[in-house]
């Protein structure tokens, strides 16, 4: 009996695992399908759609003016970003790996990486528009304008202000998903070796320590292509719109009360599936040629010189996109208080609380919603991801192994954030239509859980198997039982990162907008749809609100995730740096 | 203390004397001739590694130096790594696993530039510094090794691809961070005494940092213990 209740509670977070991670897949998948496989005898299976097969949902689909040029937006915007933020990760990482430059940069991250993606888009808007913070700076005394010049640079048609975006704000990301991983590998000895060899940093680098790294950054890269290819709320900004992007007008079809429209969303959905799949395929036949460029390079003898010249590139390229990143974050504050700001101005002319009290006070709604919803999904992630960390490790030190981190398991957290969010959210819509559950709390709190476990259980696992496993052993040595040793000894130590996962989930769910906006039927808005609805609406001052509450909120619960173990630790000097 | 004599070749520790947090790590002064091995032995802490990292330029910003280190009586404190033409064996032999045991030897291999000349040229000399890889595999008994994956190698094995490598970069000092402590004590015997024999061979001043007692009588020159 007691073995039985023990297998039992063995399995029961790896199903409930599969809810969450592969149920949402396989119905996405069918989801997806569903609308167009149905025979137009049978009728629509799903309310809303228009149930005349599956040939005439592609052809509803190919109709759509100016399609294959979505889709050209769509890989362009995807390819291009990925790359040009890898190729400045690559070649900050050559110049100044091991230096206090580097260090700096890193403590410099937070906050651009709880700049929630819509929250940037408003504020390059702001930043970057004829009538932006830029213009302003340099008017009239550079410009010689006294009024906002008539340009197209946000919205521009070839979608170069989407990539400078998306570039921007994936550096941050790939930057610390290379700090975090290089202490794992060996990198940094490889490139003493080649140093010592007579080489400099950058071939030093790309030939001979990159190739070390690059297996753990691949799949944060393929992470960033798929988001780059098929994001939503910045391309809805910052994107070209006749045509927009795929994903943005799948998203625009969806919401047309047609149902040809919604069919055609459904194809496109697919469409956008095979987009990414593409953009995925084209990199890792990239990696294919440049890692056998690379290696015909590393043993040619050239010792490669003309360091200092990348390494100032390197860095100020880095510099130069944070300070974007900065000035966005300014714009949204100044225009969240802004009353009147005429044009040549550097500061608005007159302030005022009013779009705050509004948010703050008389429409709580969106706010509530966000943090409720934000709380929940990290809470539950994180619940989860213990559950199953703590009984695969109980099984491997039982078995006389030391905890390792199962590569499946890994694999398996990053499928939804490989997989395109529209096509996903679109082929669960469709369930969620078929079982009268679109709309309702829960389901948009699903939705949230798909996209936030993924985070937490990543940001858990790397302090959870460097926990000393002898230090673990010790405690059974000591005659603690399981539960003993888990709640006396594994939650307390890693309270610090405990925390920081729950403020990374937080973090994740405030900044989603899809789940809320395709689940949710416009019943739960919460600040990212509001903002994104605001901003490209035109409706500067209430976007500006929402857009600093999005990076707000967040910012809050990472100082509690920073306070909370300070505080509990401060007589335990070996608390301190513990990650 | 006694005059430096013969300052313009070898590797010449000039009043070394190295700090971090203000407190004291380690003085040392002391020439170490060409074919000659200066052995610096102590306990982890005594500032063996710190001592290398300074001569192969890999030391931390945190530590304050006085004093010179001369290479063929040119200063190496301010030339960045690649400039010092200081060899480092490590603990561990790191050759590159993305590359085969004969391109390893190649990455090491010093020879004109390449991007020159004719395609024709470039395929001959391409061609010749294949061979003189793997002639020095054979010259220490990895023949046939060259397009070998080096992490079916042994230890042994490894560490000698990784010192044919060192070789081929003609460095002008030979720095050796206790590369033999990994090894199984029947092997270590002879690896050390190759290294030892093509470190004389090629002329070049050699620092062992060890902890080991045979390995400093194997050396067979002036031993430095910090410890003391």
């Amino acid at each position: 009996m007691t073995l039985r209740t023990g297998k039992f509670w063995v399995v029961l977070p790896w199903v409930v695992l599969g809810l969450i991670q592969l149920v949402p897949l396989a119905a996405g998948a069918i989801g997806l399908v569903l609308p167009l496989a149905v025979s137009p005898a049978s009728g629509p299976l799903a309310p809303g759609f228009s149930g005349q097969g599956q040939a005439s949902a592609v052809q509803l689909l190919l109709a759509q003016p100016g399609l294959s040029k979505s889709v050209w937006l769509s890989l362009t915007t995807g390819l291009f970003a990925t790359a040009l933020a890898f190729a400045v990760v690559v070649l900050l990482l050559a110049g100044w790996i091991g230096t206090r430059t580097l260090g700096m940069l890193r403590r410099c991250l937070g906050p651009f990486l709880a700049l929630p993606h819509a929250a940037a888009a408003i504020g390059l808007t702001f930043l970057l528009t004829p009538s932006g913070l830029i213009f302003r700076a340099l008017s009239p005394w550079a410009t010689g304008l006294d009024r906002a010049p008539d340009l197209t640079i946000v919205q521009d048609p070839a979608g170069l202000s989407l990539m400078l975006a998306l570039t921007a704000k994936e550096i941050p990301f790939l930057l610390l998903m290379a700090l975090a991983a290089l202490p794992q590998t060996r990198c940094e000895d490889y490139l003493r070796t080649a140093q010592s060899l007579g080489y400099g940093r950058f071939k030093a680098f790309i030939c001979l320590g990159l190739p070390d790294l690059y297996p753990h950054l691949r799949l944060p890269i393929l992470a960033v292509l798929a988001f780059a290819a098929s994001n939503v709320d910045m391309a809805t900004i910052l994107g070209p719109t006749l045509p927009a992007s795929l994903s943005v007008r799948i998203v625009a079809w969806m919401n047309d009360p047609a149902a040809d429209l919604r069919t055609a969303a459904a194809a496109g959905a697919g469409l956008q599936g095979l987009i990414c799949a593409v953009c995925i395929l084209l990199w890792l036949a990239g990696e294919r040629v440049a890692s056998t460029a690379v290696k015909a390079i590393a043993v040619d003898g050239a010792r490669g010189r003309a360091d200092r010249v990348w390494k100032v590139v390197g860095l100020s390229l880095t510099w130069a996109l944070f300070a974007l990143l900065s000035g966005a974050i300014v714009s949204i504050a100044l225009w969240s208080v802004a009353r009147g700001w005429f044009f040549p101005d550097l500061l608005p002319g007159s302030w005022t609380l009013g779009s705050w009290r509004k948010v703050l006070l008389q429409d709580t709604g969106p706010l509530v919603t966000t943090v409720v919803l934000a709380a929940l999904s990290s809470g539950l992630a994180l619940l989860l991801v213990i559950w199953i960390l703590e009984t695969m490790s109980r099984r491997q030190l039982h078995n006389g192994l030391a905890p390792r981190e199962s590569s499946a398991l890994r694999a398996m957290m990053f499928f939804p954030l490989i997989l395109p969010q529209v096509s996903l959210l679109l082929g669960i819509h469709v369930w969620f239509l078929i079982l009268r559950a679109d709309g309702t709390f829960f389901g948009v709190l699903f939705a949230h859980l798909i996209f936030v476990l993924p985070y937490v259980y990543l940001s858990m696992a790397g302090p959870w198997y460097r926990l000393e496993p002898n230090l673990l052993r010790n405690a059974q040595s000591l005659g603690l039982s399981d539960s003993h040793s888990f709640l006396q000894i594994k939650l307390p130590m890693l309270l610090r990162p405990l925390l920081t996962a729950f403020a990374i989930g937080f973090a994740v769910s405030v900044a989603q907008y899809l789940p809320s906006l395709m689940i949710g039927a416009g019943r739960w808005p919460t600040l990212t749809t509001e903002s994104v609805a605001l901003a490209s609406g035109g409706a500067r001052r209430p976007a500006a609100v929402y857009a600093l509450l999005l990076m707000v909120l967040p910012a809050c619960v990472f100082i509690l995730a920073t306070l909370i173990p300070a505080a509990a630790f401060r007589h335990r000097r070996g608390m301190r740096h513990s990650r | 203390m006694p005059p430096h004599a013969n300052t313009s070749s070898g590797l010449d520790l000039n009043a070394v004397h190295l700090q971090v947090e203000g407190k004291s790590l380690l003085t040392i002064d002391h020439v170490i001739a060409e074919q000659e091995t200066l052995t610096v032995m102590g306990p982890s802490g005594s500032g063996k590694s710190s001592l290398l990292n300074l001569i192969a330029g890999f030391l931390p910003t945190s530590f304050t130096v006085t004093g010179d280190v001369r290479l063929a009586g040119r200063s190496l404190l301010g030339l960045p790594p690649q400039a010092r033409h200081v060899g480092i064996l490590f603990q561990s032999p790191l050759l590159f696993p993305h590359l085969s045991v004969g391109e390893n030897l190649l990455v090491g291999l010093r020879s004109e530039a390449l991007a020159t000349g004719s395609w024709k040229l470039r395929r001959e000399r391409l061609a010749a510094r294949r061979t003189t890889a793997e002639q020095a595999l054979a010259s220490v008994g990895l023949d046939g090794f060259f397009g070998r994956d080096p992490a079916t190698l042994s230890g042994g094995q490894q560490t000698r691809a990784a010192l044919m490598r060192l070789l081929l970069s003609q460095p002008k000092a030979l720095l050796l961070d206790e590369p033999f402590s990994s090894l199984d004590t029947a092997l270590r015997g002879e690896i050390r005494s190759l290294t030892f024999e093509r470190a004389k061979a090629a002329s070049l001043p050699v620092l062992l940092v060890t902890h080991d007692l045979e390995d400093a009588e194997a050396a067979q020159g002036p031993v430095i213990d910090l410890g003391r």
